[in-house]
């Protein structure tokens, strides 16, 4: 069978019986981008050196020296995640021909274990959409049907790992960029705890909202990927001190009976198609099959999470963003007479629009006049909602919802209607806001063939329930049929 | 511009944001920031009960601050070679200063 | 004419504030590891956190709060046991972030107080607030159409020290500079170089009716790089002020440039194109937390104050606050004048006078610090006695003086090893002196018969005979005595 069909569990352990070797993996995945990639166009940049380091990797293993369990698997990082020497653009003019000097603290861990990173991966510009459609360069396309978006802004990552021309991946998720693109794929998409995952070098698009996590195609390799990159790092101050336990090793207890799963019927009313609710339904009584509790339970703020979510993280991205002004890195305009020119035309030529306008946004809701109406009112319902989720897991192990109000949708859907797209993240947006963990696990399809997903969240730091439930239901339901 | 009976100045916003909207730009961005603003104009009053007033008060709690053991302690890492590479990246370089057009 | 001018002058009152940022003297940046040193090949003191690199994130150094808290303690400020940081928006070419790390909402200290003394007088002057923050890089302005930036100062730790508007004339601005000045240097957490920019001021000015609690117009006067260029900003914005109120005009607020060649300030920005910085919370960093332990610590690291010292001495050991100050300006003269007294060998007076004349004479002449002098309180209480009990001369006591300093001896060590012990023996001087008096009987008649001058020779005579060890003083008075 094809190695790019492969899971990485089942990658590492031929690698570890000598049934293959990293060379003949890492080729398997570039034959298979060669093939696809003019289909799918979810890589930004491909590196150079994937078999060079892939045989430096077979000869350790020859040498009996012990590796990581996932050393020599490849693995492919959305372009927001810095890699030394290997350009990170954020799928923006302004980054076009950035190379940065140092790696991001999950780079370091990845590189540490022995993994080979084949490349960037597409996203919507500077991580602000939800279709990877803002992109500089390319418009990726979802693996089930090229017409249709693969959603954003990790839309590279879920492509990619579905489409075979990677086996796991790196995004990051600020109000849903994980979750929604590993939905449309029919991919498991899994955001963690904010401060689990060390944001150093992440480039910033809301930095108290911002989280890395991973994109794979079932919940063991995301499992075995969370547990190399969660843990404290001293040059985050978000970061979190804790241990973890080992996560792919505890997988296999997922005896979920007596596990008390809260449905909020906030997230079942209108505005949802009738094709997810009937899915994420059926889903739920798998759960209850296997001994799962089902409680309703109310989160009232629910209805304000998007407003909140897009006053706070345009604040914080329009100051996160202005440091791209031309003068140490990244774009700078040809045509400029004085200081405040190069300012002004570097940054309108180097951003897309879907960017300027959330630093119009962010830089409105914090101007003088406007701070205490907006951002301010926004930061008092972000810890509402974080009031409610604490009180409702008290009464709840876990919480289960749709992932996204519809299926994907196709180009250039929504271009005439901003702000119907802002308030579909009505679902993804409140797990980001209270920084609780959240995965979004495939649980079904469209009429049109399209995955629906359903999203499980639980309380800070309870990665080892949630990917316990997600696993059960995963070997009850199945995994989705990939597609050649 | 108006909206809902608020005075949005977009040109002042173009100033702080430092980007310039020139014709049909400038529409545009009108517009969506018309639509966007109305939608999030919607912001109720938080109404705090005692339960919740505690909660916000114990916000400032373990994992939402850093004591004085908790921080960088004051030890120099030197590193030439990244001083080298962080000029890699300048658009316009001179004597090692980075150049720039003029300020005042 | 004048006359009018003066009644004007006299109905206002000036008011003035003042913004003192002073760097710490830290090993490393606030918010990254690199070196806090001055100077360098441009841009090669920089890492991709102090460059404002994507995807870096600011790490908080411990030292520099434990300074602030250390200067908000000997300012008497109320130290937070919770403060925030905020993110101050605006673009210039030397801020890589384009915002820099404040702290906007709760400072670290608040609420203080320094008292200074002014025209012979103490006054309180109420202190607002201290913060910390982070400094920017540097701009030379090359030529008509390029500026150069270099980053090497950008994240340099500051504190921000802001005054209530206390101060009504130039000399208690000067006076609360140089005691601020002072303290920072005492409790050793900043260097205050002016000439490397370790200590710079904003400065601002307002009128006031005369007897009104209503606070007039200000404006901020910027780039001001002396001391003494604020108090020239400062009589120079009360006489623009003063005149502009005097044409019945109205002060506009302003931010204003100090060009000190020029001797005038101009105008920077009106309050109309005022920076609107959108302060908010720095989301990459948590909240400083510190407790009262923790202050209680860190008090009791800070020395005696030198106000406090300088009023002690002049109270305790009657010295006038001429020599009191020029004790206290050297931390190592008050610590060695400190220590020396607490031996309890000898007086306080006489010590200060040793540190101030005659230690004093040999740093003029070496250019020396007491610390690369080889004199503890031990060695000069010592030798002090010795001179003091007569078993030296005073002359003798300089040279000893000198021989330490150059070998580090101990004072006994050295009077032995070169003979220099005095003797004050009356019994073997009065010997000494009947056999000169017995020896010279034309000198005793010529003095007997008022000539002033053999006295001095009977006295070198019985100097030679002594081989140059007599007490001279009780020479004397004995020869007055025999003769």
């Amino acid at each position: 069978m094809l190695l790019y069909k492969k899971t990485a569990a089942e990658l590492s352990k031929m690698l570890r019986n000598r049934e293959c070797s990293s060379v003949e993996i890492c080729n398997s995945f570039l034959d298979r981008i060669k093939q696809n990639e003019k289909n799918t166009e979810a890589y930004i940049t491909i590196c150079d050196d994937i078999i060079d380091k892939a045989k430096e990797i077979d000869k350790m293993l020859a040498l009996g020296e012990k590796l990581h369990a996932l050393a020599g698997i490849p693995i492919a990082l959305k372009d927001n995640i810095s890699t030394k020497g290997i350009r990170t653009t954020c799928a923006s003019k302004m980054l076009q021909n950035y190379i940065p000097p140092y790696d991001a603290y999950v780079v370091k861990k990845l590189k540490d274990a022995g993994m080979i990173i084949t490349g960037k991966l597409n996203m919507d510009e500077f991580a602000m959409g939800s279709s990877t459609e803002t992109s500089y360069f390319k418009k990726t396309h979802n693996p089930y049907d090229p017409d249709y978006v693969p959603g954003g802004s990790s839309g590279g990552c879920a492509a990619a790992v579905i489409s075979g021309e990677a086996v796991l991946s790196l995004g990051s998720d600020t109000g849903g960029s994980i979750r929604q693109p590993a939905a449309f794929c029919g991919a498991v998409g899994f955001k963690p705890t904010y401060g689990s995952v060390s944001r150093y070098g992440l480039i910033a698009f809301a930095s108290s909202l911002d989280q890395i996590g991973t994109i794979c195609r079932d919940v063991s390799d995301t499992a075995l990927l969370y547990n190399l990159i969660c843990g404290y790092d001293k040059m985050d101050a978000t970061s979190a001190r804790r241990e973890y336990p080992n996560f792919y090793s505890r997988l296999s207890d997922c005896n979920i009976n007596g596990m008390r799963i809260g449905i909020p019927f906030e997230y079942f009313k209108e505005n949802v198609s009738e094709e997810v609710i009937q899915n994420i339904l059926n889903a739920i009584e798998l759960l209850k099959y296997i001994g799962a509790e089902i409680y309703e339970i109310s989160l009232p703020s629910t209805k304000y999470a998007v407003n909140a979510y897009y006053i706070i993280s345009s604040a914080e991205a329009s100051s996160n963003l202005a440091r791209y002004d031309g003068v140490r890195y990244g774009y700078r305009t040809k045509n400029y007479n004085n200081l405040s020119d190069m300012y002004t035309k570097t940054r309108s030529e180097g951003f897309g629009d879907e960017v300027k306008r959330r630093i119009m946004l962010g830089n409105f809701v914090l101007s003088s006049g406007y701070y205490d109406k907006y951002y301010k009112k926004a930061s008092d319902i972000r810890l509402m909602i974080k009031y409610e989720f604490n009180n409702a897991f008290k009464e709840c192990d876990i919480i289960i919802t749709p992932t996204y109000p519809t299926s994907a949708f196709k180009f250039g859907e929504h271009k005439d209607n901003l702000t119907k797209l802002y308030n579909n993240d009505i679902f993804t947006v409140p797990a980001s806001l209270a920084g609780i963990p959240s995965i979004s696990i495939p649980c079904g399809y469209s009429s049109k063939g399209l995955p629906i997903a359903m999203q499980i969240m639980g309380k800070n730091f309870s990665e080892m329930t949630l990917l316990k439930v997600a696993y059960a239901f995963e070997k009850l339901y199945g995994k989705p049929e990939r597609m050649e | 511009m108006k909206i809902d009976n608020e005075n949005i100045d977009i040109e002042r916003i173009a100033k702080l944001s430092q980007l310039e909207f020139l014709d049909d730009d400038l529409e545009c961005i009108y517009k969506d920031m018309t639509d966007i603003i109305r939608m999030i104009n919607e912001l109720p009053d938080i109404y705090k009960d005692k339960e919740y007033e505690c909660f916000y008060n114990n916000f400032y709690n373990e994992e939402n601050s850093n004591g004085l053991s908790k921080l960088r302690d004051d030890i120099i890492i030197d590193s030439e070679t990244m001083c080298e590479k962080l000029l890699k990246n300048a658009p316009c370089i001179h004597n090692g200063f980075l150049s720039i057009p003029k300020t005042f | 004419m004048i006359e009018d001018n003066e009644e004007h002058i006299n109905e206002y009152e000036p008011v003035i504030g003042l913004e003192v940022h002073a760097e710490l003297s830290t090993k490393t940046k606030i918010y990254c590891s690199c070196r806090n040193v001055f100077g360098g090949s441009p841009n090669t003191n920089v890492c991709p956190i102090c460059m404002g690199l994507p995807g870096t994130l600011p790490s908080l150094n411990k030292k520099v709060v434990e300074y602030a808290v250390k200067a908000g303690i000997a300012m008497n400020c109320h130290i937070n046991n919770i403060s925030g940081h905020d993110r101050k928006n605006y673009f210039y070419p030397d801020l890589p972030k384009a915002y820099q790390i404040s702290q906007w909402e709760t400072p670290i200290c608040e609420n203080g107080y320094l008292d200074i003394v002014s025209d012979g007088r103490i006054k309180r002057i109420g202190i607002n607030r201290i913060h910390i923050e982070e400094d920017a890089g540097k701009l030379l302005h090359e030529s008509e159409k390029n500026s150069l930036a270099d980053f090497n100062r950008c994240g340099v730790p500051l504190i921000e020290i802001v005054s209530e508007p206390d101060m009504n004339n130039s000399s208690q601005a000067k006076a609360y500079l140089e005691t601020i000045k002072m303290i920072l240097q005492y409790i050793g957490v900043s260097d205050c170089k002016m000439q490397e920019g370790s200590i710079r001021c904003d400065v601002n000015v307002s009128l006031r009716k005369k007897g009104s609690n209503k606070l007039g117009t200000r404006c901020e006067l910027k780039n001001v790089n002396s001391f003494s260029s604020a108090i020239r900003g400062i009589e120079y914005e009360i006489l623009r002020q003063t005149k502009i109120l005097k044409s019945r005009g109205n002060i506009k607020q302003e931010t204003r440039r100090w060009d000190d060649a020029i001797g005038k300030s101009i105008i920077m920005r009106t309050k109309e194109n005022a920076n609107d910085y959108r302060y908010f919370p720095e989301p990459d960093l948590k909240a400083i937390v510190i407790s009262d332990y923790e202050i209680e610590k860190l008090k009791e690291t800070i020395p005696e104050l030198p106000n406090t010292k300088i009023w002690r001495y002049i109270n305790e050991y009657g010295f006038s606050q001429i020599d009191a100050e020029i004790i206290v300006e050297s931390t190592e003269r008050a610590e060695l004048f400190d220590k020396s007294v607490k031996l309890d060998i000898c007086k306080p007076k006489t010590i200060c006078n040793w540190i101030l004349s005659d230690i004093a004479k040999i740093q003029n002449e070496t250019g020396l610090a007491i610390s690369d002098m080889n004199i503890t309180a031990d060695k000069l209480c010592t030798l002090i006695s010795e001179v003091e009990k007569g078993n030296i001369s005073n002359t003798a006591g300089k040279t000893v003086l000198s021989i330490i300093v150059k070998s580090g001896k101990d004072p006994l060590d050295i009077i032995k090893e070169n003979n220099m012990a005095q003797n004050s023996d009356r019994e073997s001087l009065r010997c000494i002196v009947r056999k000169v008096l017995l020896e010279n009987p034309k000198s005793v008649n010529d003095y007997k018969n008022g000539k002033e001058k053999a006295l001095g020779f009977i006295v070198g005579k019985c100097m030679q005979k002594s081989k140059g060890t007599a007490n001279p003083s009780m020479l004397k008075e004995i020869i007055l005595s025999e003769i």
